[in-house]
């Protein structure tokens, strides 16, 4: 645990134990949490580095930065590699079976890997493992069933999507919840 | 094998053992309470707090299952038993405080037509939700509802938008002679200050994976602290009860025998046992301790020990309101997820299609730490934009009812595994009837007109509502150790004492006869306090 997360938690104790109502009269926010986010320069501690380029490029391919951050400014990349490193040897071998697998239906439909192919191309492969959402068939389809929520999950963790994206605050210390307020309901 | 005496032991610290330490301790009883788990440190030992970027690796090397931290899925023992044909997941906090360290504080107090298959009535209860309330600072609004009585209430909680929109559907189903209310959630949190509970709600949403400032009240963070105060209290933890004891006429408990963390047994000696271990656990140790005079369990003659089991169950329907998008959703946290309640169903007007009632829990907000939708089709830009909008602008609608009991639904022991003390573990039976399905059908039609009503649009419900559809809630048991006047029909007196073994008390929510839809822990939380100031004054007396 980090210093600033006990000196936090410190002052919130005294505040809630002795100042019960200086606190109701302002807003306490948790700072952000030291950094929040993936190391910089990330090396891949499960993936290979061609795996890991081609896991940030399906993740960027599910959620792409567009007028806001995507999955790579996000961390995801770095949370799914962490996650894998620690997963049960079965989970990793279907990750890197499958990541083999897309490079293979590259490679057999445009002649070129994965993370090699023109962005059009990466778009129709991923097509191809979203065919069937909700009731996948082949293997490759399986594995999106996989893939996709853990990138849904490492996105919305991360501080950029919280933020930036989602729009939510969260995890703050407030002495009165608002509610909805007057005029944000339309209509 | 040491020995220590006291006048009382209870087993089990969750809320009805919690509240019996204090009641009676207060009370100059000299009590030993026995609990199976550690003491957990509330922002140390559970902490969701801070980015869940910072704790991943820590919790991943920890063996934890999920990214941000939750007092349940982190300690709880899962599958110490799998319901018969239902899936894995249910487990017991085995924690100073039990399951009062997860629940999310709902309170709602049982209303008078609850009370009558009851032997005791809602006025003889009433007392006792009142001085609960005030005690555990239960926050709530003055509803004026027959059947959820109001009690002493802190200011409210305000709804969030998704809530309100559903509150103006409600409401205009009201005004089309629909018997319903819309009602703002009653919660055990301070939202004022308060004599006991010093710290309050800061509005972070973690209520249910534990609340690391210790606003939320459990029985760790309040009455149990104040009983040690009195210095009437001991605790015992880690402390698994592995035996009761009886005395030679078989008739009389005189302690029990616990194993302790380093593998060895001790015995507490008593005057009077309380168990309260939850509704399966207390059935299971009674059922386990089968004796000459109690051959099918203890205290068990009536044949109802495990008998009588409910629990809630529901479904889940979810709308999409266009006209919250453009809300400030900075801070959609508040008091965990549900804010409202759809109450006052079927109350006085008993359905033709189905026997009891049911409430409906009402939640909003993007809540990207747990989001509520994640199955958005796609992918790319579009995807990205859905899975915000859908977050942002949903509100869900979550049932529930009470599972009507029947000769299918009982917990017996397993025959075949066994737990590291080489003890049965429990054996649970559910079984869903017509009446069960006809209830979820009700609700799904009548969220679907409430989404309608507050201008939403239906986003999901379950495809066709049938036994498997229905979920069962793995944190609400009880009726297992029923109160009665016949000791043929039932298992303990309006006492909660044994019919059989006089100095045997229950102190959890396995002695409700009946259950209604309302959370069980506030009135679980009532009795044992009942049953404790009716002990004490039986041991004043000599009179047990």
């Amino acid at each position: 645990m980090n210093m600033d997360h006990l000196h936090r938690r410190d002052i919130f104790r005294i505040i809630g134990g002795t100042l019960a109502a200086e606190a109701l009269d302002a807003q306490h926010q948790h700072p952000a949490a030291s950094s929040g986010g993936a190391p910089k320069d990330y090396r891949p501690r499960f993936f290979s580095e061609t795996e890991y380029q081609a896991v940030s490029e399906l993740c960027e391919l599910l959620i792409p930065a567009d007028d806001s951050p995507g999955a790579r400014d996000a961390g995801v990349p770095w949370y799914i590699d962490t996650v894998l490193l620690y997963s049960d040897a079965s989970r990793q071998t279907n990750w890197r079976h499958n990541l083999k697998a897309i490079d293979q239906a590259a490679q057999t439909q445009f002649g070129k890997t994965f993370v090699n192919c023109p962005p059009e191309h990466r778009v129709k492969i991923m097509e191809m493992l979203a065919k069937n959402e909700g009731d996948p068939q082949t293997p490759l389809e399986q594995f999106f069933a996989d893939f996709k929520p853990t990138t849904i999950e490492a996105f919305s963790l991360s501080e950029v999507a919280m933020k930036h994206y989602f729009g939510y605050r969260g995890n703050t210390e407030l002495s009165d919840f608002p509610g909805c307020r007057p005029g944000e309901i339309e209509g | 094998m040491a020995r220590q005496r006291f006048d009382v032991c209870i087993v089990g610290s969750g809320p009805g053992g919690g509240i019996a330490a204090y009641a009676l301790a207060n009370a100059g009883v000299k009590v030993a309470l026995v609990e199976a788990g550690p003491r957990l440190r509330p922002g140390i030992d559970f902490n969701a707090h801070g980015s869940p970027y910072d704790h991943l690796e820590s919790r991943l090397k920890a063996g934890r299952q999920t990214p941000v931290s939750s007092v349940f899925n982190d300690y709880a023992e899962r599958n110490h038993f799998v319901p018969v044909g239902d899936k894995p997941g249910h487990g017991f906090l085995k924690a100073l405080g039990g399951r009062s360290l997860c629940w999310a504080g709902h309170s709602l107090r049982f209303g008078p037509l609850d009370f009558e298959k009851w032997p005791i009535s809602y006025e003889e209860v009433a007392p006792y939700y009142s001085r609960a309330e005030r005690f555990m600072a239960v926050y709530g609004d003055r509803d004026g509802l027959s059947n959820m009585p109001d009690g002493e209430f802190q200011k409210p909680v305000p709804l969030r938008c998704g809530e309100e929109v559903l509150r103006r559907g409600t409401n205009r189903l009201k005004q089309q002679g629909r018997k319903v209310e819309f009602v703002r959630l009653r919660k055990a949190m301070p939202t004022e200050q308060h004599p006991i509970r010093k710290v309050p709600c800061h509005y972070c949403g973690h209520c249910m994976r534990g609340c690391e400032v210790d606003a939320k009240y459990t029985s760790a963070n309040t009455p149990i602290p104040l009983a040690l105060k009195t210095g009437n209290l001991n605790l015992f933890l880690e402390s698994t009860m592995v035996r009761i004891l009886m005395d030679k006429s078989g008739r009389r408990v005189t302690g029990i025998e616990y194993r302790k963390a380093d593998g060895g047994t001790d015995v507490v000696e008593c005057r009077v046992l309380v168990l309260a271990c939850s509704a399966v656990e207390t059935a299971r140790h009674l059922l386990i301790n089968k004796s000459r005079e109690f051959p099918m369990g203890l205290a068990n003659g009536s044949g109802q020990v495990g008998r009588n089991l409910s629990s809630h169950f529901g479904v889940t329907v979810v709308g999409l309101f266009p006209q919250i998008r453009k809300r400030d959703a900075s801070n959609d946290d508040g008091t965990d997820y549900f804010h409202g309640l759809v109450t006052g169903l079927y109350w006085d007007q008993p359905s033709r299609e189905f026997e009891g009632s049911y409430q409906i829990q009402c939640g909003s907000g993007v809540h990207p730490l747990d989001l509520s939708i994640r199955d958005v089709r796609g992918f790319g830009s579009n995807f990205k934009r859905q899975l915000r909008d859908v977050n942002t602008t949903h509100a869900s609608l979550g049932m529930q009812g009470a599972l009507l009991t029947s000769a299918g639904t009982f917990v017996d022991l397993d025959l075949v595994t066994r737990d590291a003390n080489g003890l049965p573990l429990p054996q649970v039976h559910l079984h869903y009837t017509d009446n069960n399905v006809a209830m979820a059908r009700d609700m799904v039609a009548l969220s679907e007109e409430i989404i309608r009503a507050a201008g939403g649009t239906l986003y999901r419900k379950p495809k066709a509502v049938s036994p498997e559809t229905l979920v069962i809630d793995y944190n609400h048991w009880v009726g297992t150790v029923r109160m009665g006047r016949d000791a043929k029909t039932s298992v303990i007196n309006t006492d909660s004492q044994s019919h059989e073994i006089p100095n045997l008390f229950i102190g959890d929510a396995s002695v409700f006869p009946s259950y209604p839809e309302k959370n069980p822990t506030l009135t679980n939380i009532a009795l044992s306090w009942r049953m404790s100031e009716r002990l004490a004054e039986k041991l004043r007396r000599g009179d047990v």
